[in-house]
């Protein structure tokens, strides 16, 4: 029984995983919250709907979505948060908390606010490993997040440009003085991250239905994953997103499915209490 | 920068629950005085019965109705209006209640507004000497207009408002005649203990009033009914994973689930009991959508459910009703048509058997109300003046909802 619980946890754990990453890799390049990342996530969704809905194969859609939304990051980070020159954290925040209600308006007004069906994209059929269930679906999600992540992982440390990228984040006046295009960097930051999104969208899909509401509740999860993991750090996002996705399960199985995320955040608040950081996150000096 | 990362969360949270309280609207309520809404109906001062005192010979009713026609509610307001003027419409065409009393309808705009509602109802009871009225509107404008039509001793019945706080108010003028959860509970217990020969259920109810009000009353009737509750499990509106919760019940094997929640996550959770294997038959109430099937598809293939009114029935008037509604305003329906529908032939009924259109009279008679058999099922007033109504089992077959036997 507690395994198999764990096992469910996964499922929400993965796609917590996705939404953590995405946030934490906004902060970790450019320092600043990105609210809106769930409606970018809930674009992305209806993008691909969109276009499948439109006649093209479902395989076409799930690999065009992901450029819309990339392009639609891009617009945002040129014509948007790059006016407000990354001056002011707070200003920042409102700024991505506004785009957030313009773009869940605006799919209000595009699409409605019914919920759509969208395919499956794994098998229906449970896989049975001795007594215990796994969905296709926790597999498949899990293991497109672990790649994904490892991708990631490999940019920003192992590419010039993602080595740039941090550079740029960690000092953008000294990153400058050292010849990086800081706006270049956060240019494209934004533009992975709306991908990154969109990858997540499409994976939420036949689980929430698509609708203009689908990320609202789950994007706050993610900003808790990626804090309990280190904010930050796309590895602590994933296993943050994984750890949450597991304790509301054994939480919800033990104590009360309605409390189930009471709970998650409660154990968010101890693990911040004794580990500040997050768990995985670096301690990080501001010099003067 | 941990600091910044706190107050910025801090602040989505605040920036939620704003959002959140935005939904539930409780208007101020100020004090009568402000412009009525439109009046639809003209009412030339005629012979005004004033209540209605001395109206044996016939004569005319004046039905007063307060509806929402603007605003958010309009939509359910159109419903409602549909459903009174088709009532309206046939007994008048039949040459009035008991071929003695036409019926004079007003209709005003409410806007589902708390303290509009008290304005129009004010109107209605104290300008146009309404004999009876008709109140359809949120349960919040029936709170604020009931005191209205109390002080005034005139029976008001509403047919779409379902807060149990509503006959709570020991206000003998108000009855309610909106379907209520005691009777799909009876409905759901009968039809379980009874051809489906079960006594161990698990609860899966939505965590706020309609779902807890649900499981209140589920465990309020288990015992007349020899009912064992083995596990209550809730969830929260928007929840999309229920794969903890059909995990117990999976090993707890109930002998049926009783949903109590919306067709947005019952299509959810029907498709995950599939994914999960869960084998147990689904029944419930609050679901009753056409967006069941829709959404749901092949997975809530052979999904029960109570409701007291559904075109499943092949009974005469239900067809007859359906059939009538969909020519005359081309559009779809819920069940608060026909419920509406259903109040005015209360009211026929009760003018009929006290022989009066006098408000008390009207009042007394609809207490004594016994068995009047509409498009709702057959249905009673108890003590509090709440109506009680034989629901009825449905269940999705092809897609389609038909009766179960």
């Amino acid at each position: 029984m507690f395994i198999q619980q764990l096992l469910n946890g996964l499922t929400m754990g993965s796609i917590y995983a996705l939404l953590a990453v995405g946030v934490s890799m906004i902060y970790k390049a450019m320092g600043m919250m990105n609210f809106a990342h769930g409606d970018t996530i809930m674009l992305s969704a209806f993008f691909c709907l969109t276009i499948y809905s439109a006649g093209l194969p479902l395989w076409a859609a799930i690999l065009i979505a992901p450029f819309i939304s990339a392009a639609l990051g891009l617009c945002l980070e040129r014509f948007v948060y790059r006016k407000l020159e990354y001056g002011s954290f707070s200003n920042l925040l409102i700024a991505t908390v506004g785009v957030s209600f313009i773009m869940k308006n605006s799919a209000v007004g595009i699409w409605g606010a019914q919920k759509h069906n969208f395919p499956a994209l794994f098998s229906m059929k449970p896989i049975h490993i001795g007594s215990f269930t796994i969905l296709p679906q926790c597999i498949g999600m899990l293991a497109i997040a672990a790649f994904f992540v490892g991708v990631l992982q490999l940019f920003f440390y192992k590419t010039k440009i993602g080595k740039c990228m941090r550079a740029a984040a960690s000092n953008a006046e000294g990153a400058t003085m050292m010849g990086i295009n800081v706006s270049f960097t956060r240019f494209l930051t934004f533009g992975i991250s709306a991908a990154f999104a969109a990858v997540a969208g499409i994976l939420m899909s036949p689980i929430f239905y698509v609708s203009t509401t689908m990320a609202t509740n789950v994007a706050t999860k993610g900003f808790a994953a990626a804090i309990l993991g280190g904010f930050g750090s796309i590895t602590g996002g994933f296993v943050g997103g994984l750890i949450l996705g597991i304790i509301e399960a054994i939480g919800g199985a033990y104590i009360a499915t309605a409390y189930k995320d009471v709970i998650s955040f409660v154990v968010l608040i101890l693990v911040l209490y004794f580990c500040p950081n997050g768990l995985l996150g670096k301690k990080t000096e501001q010099k003067m | 920068m941990k600091k910044k990362i706190f107050s910025a969360l801090t602040l989505t949270m605040g920036l939620s629950l704003t959002a959140c309280s935005g939904g539930a609207s409780s208007a101020p309520t100020t004090a009568a005085g402000s412009a009525p809404a439109q009046e639809a109906a003209p009412a030339a001062g005629s012979e005004k019965s004033e209540g209605g005192a001395e109206a044996q010979e016939g004569g005319e009713l004046v039905l007063g109705f307060a509806v929402p026609l603007t605003g958010t509610s309009a939509a359910g307001g159109e419903i409602v209006r549909n459903g009174v003027q088709m009532a309206v419409d046939e007994i008048n065409e039949a040459g009035g209640i008991d071929g003695k009393w036409t019926i004079r309808l007003i209709t005003e705009d409410n806007q589902n507004d708390p303290s509009t509602s008290v304005n129009v109802m004010e109107k209605l009871c104290n300008q146009d000497n309404a004999n009876v009225v008709i109140s359809s509107t949120a349960s919040s404008c029936c709170l604020a207009d009931m005191e209205v039509t109390r002080a005034a001793r005139c029976p008001e019945l509403a047919p779409a408002s379902t807060a149990a706080s509503l006959t709570e108010q020991g206000n003998e003028y108000f009855f309610r005649t909106a379907v209520t959860d005691s009777s799909n509970v009876v409905c759901l217990y009968d039809y379980f203990t009874g051809a489906m020969n079960g006594s161990r259920i698990a609860v899966l109810y939505e965590s706020n009033d309609f779902g807890n009000g649900g499981y209140q009353l589920l465990q309020d009737y288990a015992g007349q009914y020899n009912v064992e509750i083995i596990d209550a499990q809730a969830y929260n509106v928007g929840d999309v994973d229920f794969s903890v919760q059909l995990t117990q019940f999976k090993e707890e094997a109930p002998d049926a689930i009783f949903v109590w929640g919306h067709y947005e996550e019952v299509t959810i959770m029907c498709k995950q009991m599939a994914q999960y294997e869960v084998e147990i038959p689904v029944m419930g109430t609050g679901y009753n959508s056409p967006y069941l099937t829709e959404m749901g598809g092949e997975f809530v293939e052979g999904i029960m459910l109570s409701t007291c009114y559904t075109t499943a029935d092949p009974d005469e008037k239900v067809q007859a009703f359906d059939a009538k509604y969909t020519e005359l305003y081309k559009a779809s329906y819920d069940q608060n048509a026909p419920q509406a529908y259903d109040t005015v032939y209360m009211i026929a009924d009760a003018v009929t058997r006290a022989q009066s259109i006098d408000r008390e009279a009207i009042q007394k008679a609809l207490t004594e109300m016994k068995d009047f058999d509409g498009l709702t099922g057959v249905m009673n007033f108890d003590n509090t003046n709440n109506v009680s109504k034989t629901c009825k089992m449905i269940k999705i077959e092809n897609g389609q909802q038909v009766l179960c036997d």
